[in-house]
């Protein structure tokens, strides 16, 4: 994989994530969706496994340092990086069973989005334990984000979209295409 | 070793699978590192909120242009201009005239001091900083925002945030050297506040506790105030919806912050238990994570006066 793409993709879809899901939020519960989710499981697709691991350790991690919480405004490392590699995990798992298309980035999007929503709320809770800067309601965060994940299915219809047909410059190599003697493009197509 | 074979920079046990175990420990650890040691996260978010923030702002901007929030603004200004300015000259005058209130109450609780002897706390002036809000967190169990303001601008923790000059938007509660971190009053992390309930402009009602209720609003319950009581009914004056509550906390906020806006009352319940008493929903004019720009207002004591430069005034 072409991992500056994948740095700019992942700037642009992180800066979306801090503004669009604000304006995109529906009823009172702050259900909203993700656009890094997406990118991850989409990265989860087509790339090896160790590529996709990373990556979503990186955009986890980036969501984390930029995910204040609390009165003293602390800076949690590593919720949502483990919630992101947990859900990369899955679709790694998935992808050999499923034809690999737009709508599959729709379903494997929900999926993710709900592991990475179950990891994040079980960290959360054992923190909340110890840490009461920190106000952490599990049943209403579990609910918001699962609620979430199924609205995340739409912005991954929008996100794939637009990465579906830029595939080319990811310079995926397929893990499922052996080369021949002659060689051979090395690269995953999409449908 | 071959011309083309790759720079190792790791242990050749040290593999690609044992990196990502490795990794996925540290971040295991920083997961649940205790609050005391979470201060060395920040230095580590600091990079990101810096290389995040330009793109995040140009996005925001667009955003409100995209909800018509400049161009109603525009709009109101362009049809009524004058009444648009009266509208805020207004409210201006309304908040200076009820912290004068407030100022003469506490300059008589200090003559009383001095009278008793007691130490005069030293003067106090405030200091304005206009602040762009960059945004919030990605993670929306939060409401913080960030806004472009730190240390440089001299901006300390424990700074008021208001927007349109009297409505009151959050504290700071972490500074970092081009940015800080405001806790909205409506998110649920924030303790709860005390506000006023405004019987009119300059009326003072019933006093309450607001608690923000998860869902961008503050909810309370209203505190009996026996001398607001008709003396010849016995009756006060009914609560309505629509009434402004001001900001009435002075036991951790800063005295400049009192008499601020907090919101209006939209929803008055009898509390099931006490069916006298009343309970009430209120929101803010302007939702704080909606807001462009803030200013914020920081308490400066006051030094010693500056000495005149060198070949400046003084007497002759």
């Amino acid at each position: 994989m072409s991992w500056p793409v994948a740095l700019v993709f992942g700037y642009l879809l992180l800066a979306i994530e801090l503004v669009i899901p604000t304006e995109l939020r529906v009823g009172a519960g702050d259900v909203a969706p993700s656009f890094v989710v997406p990118f991850v499981v989409y990265i989860a697709m087509f790339a090896p496994a160790l590529t996709a691991y990373w990556s979503a350790v990186w955009l986890g991690l980036a969501i984390d340092l930029a995910s204040p919480r609390g009165t003293e405004a602390y800076i949690i490392v590593g919720p949502n990086a483990i919630g992101l590699l947990a859900a990369a995990y899955v679709i790694v798992t998935l992808r050999a069973v499923v034809n690999r298309n737009p709508l599959a980035l729709v379903v494997f999007s929900i999926v993710a989005a709900a592991m990475c929503g179950l990891v994040v709320v079980a960290i959360m809770t054992l923190r909340s334990w110890y840490t009461p800067q920190i106000p952490w309601f599990a049943g209403v965060e579990l609910s918001r984000r699962l609620f979430s994940s199924v609205y995340t299915g739409l912005s991954a219809a929008v996100v794939g979209l637009a990465l579906f047909p830029l595939h080319g410059l990811f310079k995926f190599h397929d893990p499922y295409h052996r080369r021949g003697p002659g060689g051979g493009s090395g690269h995953a197509r999409p449908f | 070793m071959p011309r083309n074979a790759p720079i190792q920079l790791a242990p050749r046990w040290f593999g690609p699978r044992l990196r990502l175990a490795f990794a996925v420990c540290v971040l295991l650890v920083l997961a649940f590192l205790p609050p005391r040691w979470l201060g060395l996260t920040e230095w580590m978010a600091q990079p990101v909120r810096l290389a995040i923030s330009p793109a995040q702002q140009k996005l925001g901007q667009v955003v409100r242009w995209a909800r018509g929030d400049a161009a109603k603004e525009k709009l109101a200004a362009a049809a009524a201009p004058e009444l648009a300015e009266l509208e805020r000259q207004r409210n201006d005058l309304s908040f200076r005239l009820l912290q004068a209130e407030e100022q003469i109450k506490e300059l008589r609780r200090v003559i009383a001091e001095i009278s008793r002897s007691s130490e005069l706390s030293p003067g106090e002036a405030l200091k304005m900083v206009p602040a762009v809000v960059i945004g919030g967190p990605a993670d929306l169990a939060s409401k913080l925002l960030t806004v472009r303001a730190g240390r440089a601008q001299e901006i300390e923790r424990g700074a008021v945030a208001v927007t349109r000059g009297v409505h009151l938007v959050g504290r700071v509660r972490s500074v970092a050297e081009r940015t800080c971190t405001i806790l909205p009053i409506n998110d649920r992390a924030h303790e709860p506040i005390n506000g006023i309930i405004m019987l009119d402009d300059e009326r003072r009602g019933p006093g309450c506790q607001l608690s923000p209720d998860g869902k961008g609003r503050l909810a309370g319950r209203v505190r009996a105030d026996p001398s607001l009581r008709d003396p010849t009914t016995g009756e006060s004056e009914p609560i309505k919806e629509g009434m402004k509550v001001r900001f009435d906390d002075t036991d951790n906020w800063p005295r400049s912050a009192r008499m601020l806006i907090v919101g209006r009352i939209i929803a008055i319940e009898s509390l099931p238990d006490q069916p006298l008493r009343k309970s009430i929903v209120v929101e803010p004019f302007f939702a704080p994570d909606k807001v462009s720009e803030v200013t914020l207002r920081q308490l400066v004591a006051e030094g010693p006066a500056p000495a005149p430069k060198p070949g400046e005034g003084g007497t002759p």
